[in-house]
């Protein structure tokens, strides 16, 4: 009976039946198909056996050939493989698909050569050679599996066990502990060690970082992170021997935004999260890919949560944007998503407390205020991490109620939308390291973005860029020169008055970063043509290398432009009537009549919600599917990691219902069709990870003759710890910015 | 046997008077036993026993050791001589009534006496022994133990044991992982 | 339903069939045979209620974990079912879910390759969406680069 009903259901709903014979299909296989056995029979009499295919580089890894016609060619286990001059023994090996265990080694961090567990052997070599370090020479001969190097691994393992605590239980890196792993699979099944086992006194990091350096087995890897990428040269190894430890010799916290990156890089679990610790282990965690939206690099991060509860935030690779690292901000920030959460529509009511209601109640409310008040009283405002597809159903409702006002905070009063190139990092982050000479405008890159600083400190170390800096005093974690505070300084080198336009004439690759916080000027445009000036005097901007860089500060501001949430009036907020604030808490509201109704939508209860009406509850970036553009016009999709928090709903879906309610209804009801929406408006961020670059350049851009001010750039974030509504409410973030900041 | 009953009767009443006498036969559960006949048989058995201890619930244990047939030589007559159960022994004297140890529950017992036999040195003054001993039997966690409870099963659902979130449970907890917004004073 | 069955057939049999397809591949009951079957129809004759087969699905390739080196599990592919729909059990405060394909995803289904993922995904008639996989870069490094000469020294201001 069921499977009739299975039938005849599959002969109804089935579209693809209408073939030419009468309803039914017949279901064929072709003959190649029909018997595999039969097929693998026939070739079988081969005469010899083709070799076996190439073993694919270990995790599927590109090599980069600076010169291909400079390969050599070596043999590992007897597999020939071509790798690019100057790669070390265990590159070669790792393009081969042998991934020889190692500690100390990093592929981002300079070769130390210290644990000794990546040693393999090499043919007409009197010792095993440590592979790390070891130079590949045309035709080296390569064996990682003979007995010669097995028992060089297993003596390694057992001389770093030997004063390693028997803390398995008790650490947070149980369970994801390179050592524990290496030492199962390269390891002898017994030690030899009797003795006293020695121990060494915890240092205090800080907040973030938790210590236990008993478990160290002085890989320095974190010492090489500390001086190399993250620029702080805090840590060292101090002692000799045994007595060796890693700390920081003074009682010095590790102030540095990148140091949470050395609890991903140690291997053990002598550096771990503090905030994580006990918390939980990691089989029990489930990761989501997705993006970070706490500034604008969207650097992409694996939530891991258990249930519904965010546990840990962890970096994912990606080589153009964030390469491994992720800043204390993003990893740490996920406490946050935990406190103050609205999780209820709230309306304010007669005595000016907010009653929770349901979802219906509220949008009536709301609906019934809209279209009460006058077109050009509404606007609306986006927040910093607002994603694409609420800002394009919030710019169609309020377009498609008459009004136009409709902004990303941040953007500042009169954004100009019109040529990308003036609002995006043209060069990209990866394209950073390309460029010889810096200059920085109005930015501070080590607290707006990170990410970008690290990179641009990539470069300064590896080419020796030059670096200037116009802005506010501030200290760089690289060499830099200080120009000057304020447009004056800009004003001499558009003219060539300057000294360090030399500089820029002479690179062959300059690149100027302009910070987002000048959009808040007044004399924006007067900025941004002295930029332009200087970048047209220097040749920044050429057809094979665009040097003019926009550094932008929030996660939303890349994709509001883009979308065209520019409004009409710049000063439409003091005659608002009916204020939409989309997650929007760092809007000044001081101009706000008191008259006017405002409607709070967002996930947490920050700033904007105590001069809101009515409270709607929406999702946080880890529970909502959403697109975000980076700072480089890179567009990426975050993926919901947990449920969303009590009543609360996706930011769009909120505004498809209210338009429903007040019966101008949006034509998108599902994610997909509300993404074909966008497509039809800026197709660039339907392309995921891939950066679409500015089409026009400089030419078209219009002339200005706003006369610039001379009052000094000042800094666009105060407080790195603290700049959007999930950072505010995060406890670890309040501990770091009272311990951690500089005073 | 009867003879040394009716004898130390007769004592009490001269000594104490009628009324106190029937006060303390009722007091005892004596009236209890002609509906309990397990009450009967203790009463019966605490005839020639000693009592070896008496625990803060009122619990007396009795031992009668000679030619008392083995397993029957130490028992417990409750405190609560209607309502009472198994579970009302408490952990210290547990062990001794159930013939695991004979280490009883209070701390001036046998434990004392044979530790102070196998240590040679009896100078030791007695104060020290005293120390010892309350060492020995600090079995009791005291930092979080509880007092003991009889088995409440049945009882009603203010005396059962309810899981942290149950809704029976006085301190239901809330396990929501997230903390709603909360307005600020300042509003 | 056997009586349908029956009509079924004689309808096959009478219908018009191409030279090529015979009867007896038709009714073949090799378990080895390979079937070409259509986007979406073995979902459909799967008995996976239709509400689950209007899911959207994510394919992608899981990076490597940040804190081991270890790259044994790269380069594999899953199927991310987006199922985040679970709350905490008031009893005991664990996790619930009313989703069948909580951990469907997460714990055994992997793919070698983007293709068998998207068959798969197409197969049962899910609407996926591919991410890009991100593979690291390798660049030549030499232990030397620790003694190269690194600029003239900067003057200390």
């Amino acid at each position: 009976m069921g499977l009739g009903l299975l039938a005849s259901r599959t002969l109804k709903t089935s579209r693809v039946l209408s073939s030419q014979y009468s309803r039914f299909r017949p279901i064929v296989t072709k003959p190649g198909l029909q018997s595999p056995d039969a097929s693998a029979a026939a070739p079988a009499t081969q005469p010899e056996p083709t070799p076996p295919p190439p073993k694919k580089p270990v995790g599927g890894a590109r090599v980069h050939f600076t010169n291909p016609d400079d390969a050599l060619e070596v043999f590992v286990d007897g597999f020939p493989v071509k790798i690019p001059k100057g790669m070390t023994v265990l590159q070669a090996c790792e393009i081969a698909g042998v991934d020889i265990p190692r500690f100390c080694y990093h592929g981002r961090l300079s070769i130390a050569g210290n644990c000794r567990m990546c040693l393999v052997e090499v043919e007409k070599s009197p010792k095993p050679v440590a592979s790390c370090a070891m130079p590949a020479l045309p035709g080296m001969k390569i064996k990682t599996d003979t007995p010669l190097a097995k028992k060089a691994r297993e003596g390694v393992m057992e001389f770093l066990l030997m004063n390693h605590p028997l803390d398995c239980p008790i650490c947070d890196q149980g369970g994801e502990c390179d050592l524990q792993d290496q030492s199962m699979a390269f390891g002898s099944d017994r030690g030899r060690f009797t003795e006293m086992k020695r121990s060494v006194v915890d240092k205090n990091l800080g907040p973030l970082v938790k210590t236990v350096m008993t478990r160290c087995i002085q890989c320095t890897r974190c010492v090489r992170f500390a001086t190399e990428v993250a620029g702080v040269q805090d840590l060292g190894m101090l002692g000799r021997g045994s007595g060796e430890e890693i700390g920081t010799y003074v009682e010095k916290l590790m102030t540095s935004e990148l140091s949470g990156n050395v609890i991903d890089i140690c291997p053990v679990g002598a550096l771990t999260s503090k905030p994580f610790a006990f918390k939980a282990r990691n089989w029990e965690l489930k990761g989501t890919e997705t993006i970070d939206v706490t500034d604008a690099v969207g650097s992409n991060i694996r939530i891991d949560s258990r249930g519904p509860e965010v546990m840990r935030i962890l970096p994912r690779l990606n080589e153009d944007i964030n390469e491994e690292w992720i800043s204390d901000k993003t990893r740490f920030c996920y406490d946050g998503l935990k406190r103050q959460r609205l999780n209820d529509p709230m309306i304010r009511d007669a005595n000016g407390r907010f009653k929770a209601v349901s979802w219906r109640d509220a949008l009536a409310v709301v609906a019934e205020v809209a279209l009460q008040v006058k077109p050009e009283e509404i606007v609306g405002i986006a927040g910093k991490l607002s994603d694409a597809e609420s800002m394009m159903a919030l710019k169609d409702l309020l377009n498609n109620m008459g009004s136009n006002n409709v902004w990303c905070e941040g953007t500042g009063t009169s954004p100009n939308a019109d040529l990308r190139y003036k609002y995006l990092m043209n060069s990209s982050i990866a394209g950073l390291e390309k460029a010889d000479v810096f200059l920085l405008v109005g930015t501070q890159p080590r607290v707006e973005a990170a990410m970008v600083n690290a990179r641009i400190r990539k470069t300064v170390r590896a080419s020796n860029a030059k670096v200037a800096y116009i802005g506010p005093p501030t200290e760089f974690n690289y060499d830099c020169q200080h120009l000057g505070t304020g447009p004056q300084t800009l004003i001499e080198i558009a003219e060539g008055r300057h000294s360090f336009c030399s500089a820029i004439s002479n690179a062959k690759n300059p690149a100027i970063i302009v910070g987002a916080g000048l959009f808040e000027r007044d004399d924006k445009d007067a900025i941004f043509a002295a930029v332009e000036a200087i970048a047209k005097n220097g040749n920044v901007i050429r057809p094979d290398w665009n040097g003019f860089n926009v550094l932008l500060l929030n996660a939303a501001q890349a994709a509001a432009l883009d979308l065209g949430l520019v409004p009409e009036s710049s000063n439409s907020i003091e005659s608002a009537k009916f204020l939409y604030l989309m997650g929007a808490d760092d809007v000044n509201l001081d101009k706000v009549p008191a008259d006017a109704f405002v409607v709070y939508q967002g996930h947490h209860g920050d700033q904007s919600v105590y001069r809101a009406n009515v409270i709607l509850p929406s999702a946080a970036f880890s529970e909502k599917e959403g697109t975000y553009e980076n700072t480089e016009g890179c567009s990426q999709q975050t993926l919901p990691a947990v449920p969303t928090v009590g009543d609360a709903r996706d930011d769009w879906k909120i505004i498809r219902a209210l338009s429903e309610v007040a019966g101008i209804r949006l034509p998108y009801d599902t994610l997909g069709a509300i993404r074909s929406r966008m497509r039809t408006v800026a197709p660039n961020l339907l392309n995921t990870d891939e950066i679409e670059p500015a089409a026009f350049g400089p030419s078209l851009s219009q002339d200005c003759s706003q006369k610039i001010s001379s009052t000094p750039f000042k800094a666009a974030v105060e407080n790195f710890y603290m700049t959007d509504s999930i950072t505010r409410a995060s406890k670890i973030m309040a501990q770091c910015s009272a311990m951690l900041l500089k005073k | 046997m009867a003879t040394t009953v009716v004898k130390s009767a007769l004592q009490a009443i001269r000594e104490r008077g009628l009324r106190t006498f029937l006060r303390e036969l009722k007091d005892d559960g004596f009236t209890k036993c002609f509906f309990d006949g397990n009450l009967l048989q203790t009463k019966i058995h605490n005839i020639g026993a000693t009592v070896v201890g008496v625990d803060k619930f009122g619990n007396k244990y009795y031992e009668k050791l000679g030619d008392t047939q083995a397993g029957r030589h130490r028992w417990v007559e409750y405190a609560k001589k209607d309502r009472y159960d198994a579970s009302q022994v408490p952990p210290e004297w547990h062990g001794w009534l159930h013939f695991i140890t004979d280490h009883t529950g209070d701390e001036a017992s046998l434990a004392l006496t044979k530790f102070a036999l196998q240590n040679v040195r009896l100078s030791m003054c007695l104060k020290h022994l005293h120390i010892l001993v309350l060492q020995l039997l600090m079995l009791k966690p005291k930092r979080y133990g509880v007092e003991h409870k009889e088995n409440l099963s049945g009882k009603g659902n203010e005396f059962i044991y309810h899981s942290k979130g149950h809704a029976l449970n006085p301190g239901q907890r809330d396990w929501t992982r997230y903390q709603s917004w909360q307005p600020t004073k300042a509003e | 339903m056997a009586g349908f069955v029956q009509r079924v057939g004689q309808s096959l049999v009478r219908a018009h069939r191409p030279p090529q397809v015979s009867w007896k591949r038709c009714c073949s009951s090799d378990a080895l045979m390979e079937l070409e079957t259509k986007p979406g129809e073995v979902g459909m004759v799967s008995g996976i209620p239709e509400q689950q087969l209007k899911r959207r699905v994510i394919i992608y390739s899981p990076a490597r974990t940040a804190s081991q080196q270890g790259s044994g599990k790269v380069g594999k592919w899953k199927i991310n079912f987006l199922s985040t729909h679970k709350w905490e059990n008031p009893l005991m405060g664990w996790t619930s879910t009313g989703d069948p394909y909580a951990n469907v995803g997460e714990a055994g289904l992997e793919f070698d390759s983007e293709e068998a993922a998207k068959a798969f995904a197409e197969k049962y008639g899910w609407e996926y969406q591919v991410k890009k996989r991100h593979t690291p870069l390798l660049k030549p490094k030499s232990y030397a680069d620790n003694f190269k000469w690194k600029g003239p020294p900067t003057a200390e201001e």
